[in-house]
């Protein structure tokens, strides 16, 4: 019974190990690569901050397991109390003291290159694609009519879209972030990009996609009792694409159901 | 104590394996239906068991123009067939393009049928379970049945029961679960009453109009936007679907108006009570079966009949609101004849609207009266009432957000045709001319932006403070 409790705490890295090691195989991973550099980036922290904990956690169960078969082959004797030890208390404070201290430093210029509005590529710095208002339980899109800029105010001749946000390829884009009611997480998964919606602020949040494709937006802060559903889609498409898409839309939304046939009128939304 | 443990935990453990018991869903009768006599609410119960059945097995009653979903199948030849018991069947598929047969079954001659449990569409390969007795040789015909009848409802069942029924109720009576937490409620479909149609404002709504509030949900509301969810046939069996509810909802609502004249609970009480009539309450009930021996199908028939063809009416053309002329530009000359529009006594929009269009005109401070009821009640509180007897309130145009949707055509359709079920009243018929309508268009659209280039300060804090100076 004593040794099957070190095999046992043995186990657990072994474990750990395996089932990392198989994820990617089984789709358990990330969401496919990440689509822009930052998102690479994101994802070297992510691996760094894996690499660090495994090597903790192998080091201190190897440690458990030692000490356990230690303990479990001897038969008198008094236990080491280490209670009270400075020599350890230091070593213990110092070694994460350090190990935190690096990554924070470490991780600054990612962080900096995302957040801060002076570190934004130029031409996406104050000119936003799209206001992204989130909503118990929906994502609200406002776009400006083509050619204009998207303003602060709402526009007459701005277009609305509910949970479908669209972005040019290969470029970065701005958004501007908003909260109709409650404390809401911009989600994009395949971007490796969440940022809180805050009521009262409209905070900037610029990405890129480098692939075209339809990705998931999902809200990251749990919102009420409809938080499991407030998924958007991200369609990231050819520049010419997004232009098309975006005069489509326009049309749309000045469609006054005019033709002279009535059957062409039938709703020109229900067509995607 | 630690044998309470092992129990309790043995208990939880049994919980977890079989679940939290048989779950059945139901559907649930009207009040109005609960209010005739026992022997009256019978036979209605009777009637919707017949004609709609029951969440689990649904009837699709063919009078109504609901596509149900029509039986599909395929000839197929066999390709080879493994004597054992197996199940395993290799058909050519290559006449079928679309050789998809998951759930469907496999006819091999009229009174032999399988059920298909498992197919592998690149091969051809289909499983039956339990094994196939027949014999089969390569070549031979067999019809796969890849859809039963009635699949369109089973999946407009399905889906409304993942995406809709937490709201809107099982029965579509809009009492779900969650509608307590709601304002405004979700719709009660049993009036078979929709607020946002194309339709003119006697009639009921198309289907491209459900289809239209699925895909773009309701802002402002709870109601969300399923554009993500139903995608191609969906769309169109959820549709199907709350249409099934709404009729049957109808259905039960006029046989409970033809009994309840003089079978409803209070009537009985009053009619046993009176001494004209001199009636007991057995006398009652005889009279009743008697009607219902001789009227009934009649009735059901007829009453059917009558919501098949306004179901069907909301569908035809005639009845679409469709502007006879194009929207003029939105020019200060057009919004300002909107605006004494809005104002004038023609239209009264001011009165619910209020003078500067923040929704709070003089009738939201009026008592209403509530409908059919002689002589005239009042509701407790002040203010508008929508037909469902919920307080309602006329919209704040300033708020920019419109639940038929922001389109100048929706707009356009909800000042013609007013917004079904509310007080919001429609104005085709009394402005009669499709310009006057687009200047209030114009005027309402216009309303949002009011107050856009004055200096009124915005309350949202821009984050560009985030950056460190
Ligand atoms: C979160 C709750 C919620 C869910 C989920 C929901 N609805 Fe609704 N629905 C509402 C509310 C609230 C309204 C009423 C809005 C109003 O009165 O303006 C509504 C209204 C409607 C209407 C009436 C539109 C009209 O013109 O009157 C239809 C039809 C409808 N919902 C269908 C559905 C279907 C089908 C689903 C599932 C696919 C669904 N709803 C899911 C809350 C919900
Ligand atoms: C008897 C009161 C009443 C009158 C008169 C009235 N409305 Fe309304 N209106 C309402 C109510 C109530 C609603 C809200 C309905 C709802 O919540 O579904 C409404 C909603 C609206 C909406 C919002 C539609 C949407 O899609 O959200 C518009 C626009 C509107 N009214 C314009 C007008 C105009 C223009 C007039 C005059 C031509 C007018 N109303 C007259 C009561 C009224
Ligand atoms: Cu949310």
């Amino acid at each position: 019974m004593r040794k099957f409790w070190c095999l046992f705490f043995m186990v657990w890295p072994i474990l750990a190990i395996w089932l990392c090691w198989i994820s990617p195989s089984y789709n358990w991973w990330f969401p496919g690569d990440a689509l822009w550099k930052l998102g690479e980036q994101i994802d070297d922290l992510f691996y760094l901050l894996l690499i660090v904990v495994t090597v903790v956690f192998i080091g201190t169960q190897l440690a458990l397991g030692y000490v356990l078969w230690k303990g479990s082959e001897a038969k008198t004797g008094h236990a080491w109390f280490s209670h009270g030890s400075h020599n350890l208390e230091v070593i213990w404070t110092i070694l994460p003291a350090i190990i935190l201290l690096f990554i924070s430093l470490y991780q600054m210029d990612v962080l900096a290159r995302i957040r801060l509005k002076q570190e934004f590529p130029e031409q996406v710095a104050n000119d936003p694609v799209a206001e992204v208002s989130a909503r118990q339980f929906e994502w609200r899109i406002r776009y400006p009519a083509p050619g204009k800029k998207l303003r602060a105010l709402p526009q007459p001749d701005d277009l609305y879209t509910v949970n479908d946000l669209h972005i040019p390829v290969g470029k970065p884009v701005m958004i501007r972030l908003r909260s109709e009611d409650v404390q809401h997480s911009f989600g994009l998964p395949h971007l490796r990009l969440m940022q809180d919606a805050v009521p009262g602020l409209v905070i900037p949040v610029w990405f890129q996609s480098n692939k075209v494709g339809k990705y998931e937006i999902v809200c990251k802060e749990l919102c009420g009792w409809g938080h499991y559903k407030m998924q958007g889609e991200l369609t990231v498409e050819l520049e010419e694409d997004y232009n098309a898409y975006l005069q489509e839309l326009q049309e749309k939304m000045n469609d006054d159901g005019y033709s002279g046939d009535p059957a062409e009128t039938v709703a020109l939304s229900n067509e995607d | 104590m630690k044998f309470r443990n092992i129990l309790l935990s043995a208990g939880l453990l049994c919980a977890a394996l079989t679940g939290c018991g048989e779950f059945k869903s139901e559907f649930s009768l009207n009040e109005k239906t609960t209010n005739l006599m026992p022997e009256a609410e019978d036979v209605v119960k009777e009637q919707l068991h017949e004609y709609f059945g029951t969440p689990e097995d649904l009837v699709g009653w063919l009078k109504f123009p609901i596509d149900y979903g029509a039986e599909e199948t395929v000839t197929l030849r066999v390709k080879s067939f493994e004597e054992s018991a197996s199940g395993k069947i290799v058909l050519d598929v290559a006449a079928d393009e679309q050789a998809d047969y998951q759930g469907g079954s496999i006819k091999v001659s009229e009174e032999e049928i399988y059920q298909i449990s498992s197919h592998d569409p690149s091969s051809g390969t289909v499983f039956v379970k339990p094994g196939i007795e027949a014999k089969l040789k390569t070549g031979d015909e067999v019809t796969i049945v890849k859809r039963h009848g009635g699949w369109k409802l089973k999946r407009g069942r399905n889906l409304y029961m993942k995406h809709c029924v937490h709201c809107h109720g099982v029965s579509g009576d809009g009492e779900g679960p969650t509608a307590q937490y709601l304002s405004p409620l979700p719709r009660d479909y049993r009036k078979g009453v929709f607020k946002f149609t194309s339709t003119i404002s006697t009639e009921k709504a198309a289907r491209r109009d459900l289809a239209q509030t699925l895909y773009e949900g309701i802002q402002g509301t709870s109601m969300p936007s399923f554009k993500l969810k139903l995608i191609g046939d969906d769309m169109e069996a959820m549709v199907g679907y709350v249409r099934f509810l709404a009729t049957r909802g109808e259905f039960e609502l006029r046989l409970d108006g033809e009994f309840g004249v003089d079978y409803s609970k209070d009537v009985v009480t009053r009619r046993i009570k009176d001494e004209d009539e001199k009636i007991t309450r057995q006398e009652i009930i005889e009279e009743f079966r008697s009607m219902i021996e001789s009227d009934l199908p009649d009735l059901v028939d007829s009453t059917a009949t009558i919501l098949a063809e306004d179901w069907e009416r909301a569908e035809s053309p005639d009845v679409m609101v469709v502007p006879k002329k194009p929207r003029p530009e939105p020019t200060p000359e057009s919004i300002a004849r909107g605006r004494a529009l809005y104002l004038s006594k023609d239209t009264k929009c001011a009165d619910c609207h209020g003078v500067t269009g923040y929704g709070d005109g003089k009738q939201t401070e009026e008592y209403a009266q509530m409908p059919g009821t002689t002589p005239p009640i009042t509701y407790a509180k002040p203010g508008l009432y929508d037909d469902w007897g919920h307080p309602i309130k006329p919209r704040n145009l300033h708020s920019g957000m419109y639940r038929g949707g922001r389109r100048p055509i929706d707009i356009f359709r909800r000042i013609s045709a007013g917004i079904k079920g509310t007080p919001m009243p429609g104005f085709g018929t009394s402005l009669n001319d499709d310009g006057k309508i687009w200047d209030l268009v114009n005027y309402v659209m216009s309303v949002p932006y009011e107050n856009n280039s004055s200096e009124i300060k915005h309350a949202e804090k821009e984050v560009a403070e985030h950056t460190v100076k």
